[in-house]
């Protein structure tokens, strides 16, 4: 029970950051697979470096899209995320890389330490996220979601609150990465957890109140991930 | 065009006259042509760009391991493209990448009769390499075209007129969806073909036929090509060449040209406009 309600957790991360991208920042950030993907390998050194490291390629990602639409930010963001998944197969030279992990016993179920540091983040980014969205001083993040163009024409400096979302949803995303792996990392393991965080911000994008049925829906696919 | 053609015939009928190990290489890169036709018919004329062509290609591959005679099941998956394309077109070529890496990952646990999973299956029926090739180098032909017959045709012109507004399409009595469903299959039809010759030049079927390598190979090679049809030929064999070339310093040196050609995807395909 609670390593699915950890997971469920991590996937309203996941799912809130795809979202807030593609509503805030105008692109599909694909790139978060391999922030996943670097965090996990970073944690194999010090985890904390995954922050800085994801806040920076958040940044460059938003300098590199940042004149581009939807459809060439997303197909910017799915290169950079290959390029990085890359890196890492040609640094590493092997498919697997092996984390040690340690488990501990939280109320007589037994999981893993960094599922609890995860499921700790992720509640504390929730925190913050919907105590700080719902808001006034986030009220311009709300309005550049109704109407990109017209808080623009109001004076809302678009490109800088562009590049806030990216950089710290970046790095909050590679940061997960260090802790939610099972010991077993390879280049590909992000993309395994971007598909359900982009199916959930999918459906989630069509309710009335997006970010919570974020987190509606992450733990309906955490409970099924679980099942099967 | 005379240049166009000569160059077409150079690199289907050369090859085999180098031995084994070319022909086989020339049958990858035709057999990626003709996928990366099937794509650019799809996202050309119907103005459909997917980024998950691998799941016909997979699937029929998959479908002739298992039994040869039920491979035209594959051609379902057409309606597969046509339920992701109420999404949007902005939106379509994610969700198809999505989808095609969510089959990616259900076909490691996909097993039949004991056999399938990571492995993957073996195919039964076994040609010769060089009968492969011809037939191959004739399927690409064909389907070459055939695509290019059907975009100059009347039907291709209202696929056309449909791309470019569905609402003035309308208007005039054209219905788009069912031009949608007809481009879609046919784009299916030869991607299937492409997955038939993939599971016959290698002898095996596995996951890796839905991984984002072939997910991602009609796009890349379509955009090297310069979005020109007639091209789709020779940059499948520019990848197909490179990536065996340099794979013995770099394994996986085709997501390098992938990530290469993806970020630079903006630039290229505005010169290629102006060409």
């Amino acid at each position: 029970m609670i390593s699915e309600l950890l997971t469920a957790f991590f996937y309203s991360v996941l799912s809130i950051s795809v979202l807030l991208c593609y509503r805030a920042g105008k692109i599909l950030n694909l790139s978060f697979a391999s922030f996943l993907t670097l965090g996990a390998y970073l944690s194999a050194f010090n985890a904390l470096l995954s922050l800085p490291t994801g806040a920076l390629a958040g940044y460059f990602l938003h300098l590199a899209t940042r004149k581009l639409n939807v459809a060439n930010s997303t197909m910017f963001s799915l290169g950079f995320a290959i390029a990085i998944e890359e890196m890492l197969r040609i640094s590493f030279r092997t498919q697997y890389l092996l984390i040690p992990m340690q488990r501990v016993v939280v109320l007589e179920e037994s999981i893993l330490e960094e599922h609890l540091l995860s499921g700790i983040i992720s509640i504390t980014f929730l925190a913050a996220f919907f105590t700080f969205f719902f808001s006034q001083r986030l009220v311009v993040l709300r309005i550049i979601e109704e109407d990109y163009e017209i808080s623009e024409i109001y004076g809302v400096r678009t490109e800088r609150i562009r590049a806030v979302v990216l950089t710290v949803t970046s790095s909050i995303v590679c940061l997960l990465g260090s802790f939610q792996h099972s010991g077993i990392v390879y280049p590909t393991i992000g993309w395994h957890f971007l598909i359900f965080a982009v199916i959930v911000a999918t459906i989630a994008n069509l309710a009335s109140k997006p970010y919570p049925a974020c987190i509606l829906f992450a733990s309906v696919v955490s409970w099924l991930t679980r099942l099967f | 065009m005379a240049y166009k053609a000569i160059l077409i015939a150079l690199l289907l009928f050369i090859p085999p006259l180098f031995g084994y190990f070319a022909t086989f290489v020339a049958l990858i890169a035709v057999l990626f042509a003709i996928l990366t036709v099937s794509w650019h018919f799809m996202e050309k004329e119907a103005g459909w760009a997917s980024l998950g062509h691998s799941i016909p290609f997979g699937i029929s591959a998959y479908i002739f391991a298992l039994n040869p005679s039920l491979v035209i099941l594959s051609l379902l998956c057409s309606l597969l493209f046509l339920a992701l394309s109420l999404t949007s077109r902005v939106l379509f070529p994610f969700a198809t990448f999505i989808i095609s890496i969510a089959f990616w990952q259900i076909s490691h646990y996909f097993v039949f009769d004991g056999k399938g999973g990571e492995e993957g299956f073996s195919v039964l029926v076994s040609i010769p390499l060089e009968i492969v090739y011809t037939i191959a180098a004739l399927l690409f032909v064909f389907s070459f075209l055939f695509v290019e017959l059907l975009s100059r045709s009347n039907l291709g012109l209202q696929i056309n007129a449909t791309r470019d507004d569905e609402i003035a399409s309308k208007s005039i009595g054209i219905n788009p969806v069912h031009l949608r469903v007809f481009s879609f299959a046919v784009s299916t039809i030869l991607a299937m073909i492409s997955g038939i010759l993939y599971a016959l030049t290698f002898g095996h079927v596995s996951p890796e036929v839905f991984s984002p390598f072939y997910a991602l190979f009609p796009f890349i090679a379509s955009t090297l090509a310069l979005n020109k049809r007639w091209a789709c030929l020779v940059s499948s064999y520019v990848i197909v060449a490179l990536s065996h070339a340099l794979s013995a310093m770099i394994p996986e040196v085709h997501y390098v040209i992938y990530a290469t050609v993806l970020m630079l995807f903006a630039v290229v395909r505005k010169n290629a406009e102006n060409l």
